[in-house]
């Protein structure tokens, strides 16, 4: 083989080295970290109950709660699980969001109102919501409604304030520009409020999704009735000592906050494109 | 002078534009600390319609004030304004306005930036738009830029974009407080020859707030000149040269004459 030939071969590897290093080198490698992570994680967890001889019914090991977490799949108990506490997740907080997004705009735009009412929000923000929830269950008893209700309340308040202070923080310029052109408010709303408003919004859904799905967890430890939800799965596992079960719970638990976390920032990706700095 | 673009503005031949009427025009600001600063002061000017004229001082003589109770977008303490023979008492349809900083909206494109003040208006329709917006593109030299977002922008366009913006709804009266102000020579000399183009062709009535002396001189019929504390006008001088107006004017010994003229008024 010549010196060019070598050369040129030599050229070629490091081009597709470059490739594999660029695009699908990356991926693996990222795909590999995650792998590693997870057993990493689980051998630590294994160790530690071993090392330490905890009791399997204080601290179950991840043998037992992967064998809890197949069997709650197999049997369908876990998707009816999943599917009533999301269904009340996203209910309450679609009704919460709404709710909290249409009295902003009224208060923002009608002051007196906002003047009235501005000590009866701080005051009911104050109170913890979850302290509220035997209430609740008293008024809408222990069916879904009551934890949509909860869902609701701990959502509620961010979204307010949050948008509020959104629909607040348009510039001064950006006010002047729409009186000059003889914007009418309404076009001001549409077109300058509210998307001024709109990663305000996005910041509340962020922080309070997440407490959404701990609400109607709470809730369902409080009181449910036929309607078996993950808060009471855990109940039930913790009335017959299985720790494993609530372990198992908890990782799937853990897994739609994130995921439900994961789906408002990309919204809010996809919706605030535009605000990004370039 | 580029006849190209004055076609392409596509504004009407004839001017109809109306005449500005200052009288007696008095601006009184409470500060914070409940004190009362005199903005303006006692002043009174005429401009005559389709007249283009600079109003030049330091900072804080009231030129942009006067400038904003004539948009309608401030009320004066005391005195009044008309245009044409209405008294302005709120923002008026006839007006074109550029402001200082462009003022774009980030979340719409730049073609729906500049669509803005006819799609508030309602009275076009959207093909009338789109065809209005691809002529102002063309003739602030953005044209391809008007599916992109103001973030990706220089501050020199997003100026250029604001100034077609005030050019939208063919306004006969145009109003801009420092428009050039944040571009860089080059651009601006080239924005004062377009901005002349489209006034020569439709010859809207043009009050232009500026602290630029040879861009007064340059673009102006008459150029006002104002001092501060309180504000109000100590001069009013006639620009003589020649018009169109071509860029070497600017070397010329009486150019620099008017210009020095205005500089000593000025009170420093």
């Amino acid at each position: 083989m010549t010196d060019e030939k070598a050369g040129g071969t030599a050229a070629i590897a490091a081009t597709l080295a470059g490739l594999q290093n660029s695009r699908l080198g990356t991926i693996t490698q990222q795909v590999t970290i995650k792998i590693l992570q997870l057993l990493g994680g689980i051998l630590a967890w294994e160790l530690l109950v071993q090392g330490l001889d905890v009791d399997p019914r204080i601290v179950p090991g991840p043998a037992e709660v992967l064998q809890s977490l197949w069997a709650l799949t197999i049997s369908g108990i876990l998707i009816g699980a999943i599917w009533i506490t999301m269904q009340e997740t996203v209910i309450g907080f679609v009704i919460g969001a709404v709710l909290g997004i249409g009295l902003a705009v009224i208060l923002s735009e009608v002051p007196v109102l906002k003047a009235i009412l501005q000590p009866y929000i701080v005051a009911l923000q104050a109170v913890p919501k979850v302290a509220v929830a035997p209430l609740f269950l008293i008024w809408f008893g222990f069916g879904m409604e009551s934890k949509i209700a909860l869902v609701i309340s701990i959502l509620f308040f961010p979204v307010l304030v949050n948008t509020m202070a959104g629909l607040e923080s348009t510039s001064e310029e950006q006010m002047e520009l729409m009186k000059a052109y003889r914007a009418t408010r309404w076009q001001t709303l549409l077109r300058v409020k509210a998307y001024v408003a709109l990663p305000f919004v996005f910041a509340a859904f962020e922080v309070s999704l997440v407490l959404a799905l701990t609400a109607a967890v709470v809730a369902e430890l409080l009181g449910s009735g036929t309607l078996v939800g993950l808060g009471t799965l855990i109940k039930i596992y913790d009335a017959r000592m299985n720790s494993a079960g609530i372990f198992a719970v908890l990782i799937v638990l853990s897994v739609l906050g994130v995921a439900l976390h994961a789906i408002v920032v990309a919204a809010s990706r996809h919706f605030l494109s535009w605000s990004r700095p370039v | 002078m580029n006849m190209q673009f004055s076609q392409a503005a596509g504004l009407p031949t004839s001017s109809k534009a109306s005449p500005i009427h200052v009288s007696a025009l008095t601006k009184v600001f409470r500060t914070r600390t409940g004190d009362e600063v005199m903005a303006l002061a006692d002043t009174t000017f005429k401009i005559a319609g389709g007249e283009f004229v600079s109003i030049v001082g330091p900072s804080g003589c009231g030129k942009s004030t006067v400038m904003r109770i004539i948009a309608g977008l401030i009320d004066a303490s005391k005195g009044a304004v008309l245009l044409g023979k209405d008294v302005v008492t709120a923002p008026s349809p006839e007006i074109g306005i550029a402001f200082q900083k462009a003022v774009l909206l980030p979340w719409l494109t730049v073609a729906r930036n500049i669509a803005l003040p006819a799609e508030l208006e309602g009275r076009k329709s959207e093909a009338e738009i789109a065809a209005r917006v691809e002529q102002l593109l063309a003739m602030v030299r953005l044209t391809g830029v008007g599916q992109r977002y103001p973030g990706e922008l220089s501050g020199g366009m997003q100026q250029r974009v604001s100034i077609a913006r005030a050019l939208m709804t063919e306004p006969s009266v145009l109003l801009m407080d420092e428009p050039f102000g944040a571009l860089d020579a080059l651009t601006r000399e080239h924005m004062h020859d377009e901005l002349l183009a489209i006034w020569e062709y439709s010859h809207p009535t043009v009050v232009f707030i500026t602290h630029d002396i040879a861009e007064a001189v340059y673009l102006s019929d008459r150029v006002l000149v104002m001092a501060a504390r309180p504000g109000r006008v100590v001069a009013d001088i006639r620009i003589d040269l020649p018009r169109p107006r071509q860029a070497d004017i600017r070397g010329e010994a009486r150019f620099a004459r008017l210009g020095a003229e205005i500089r000593a008024l000025i009170p420093h």
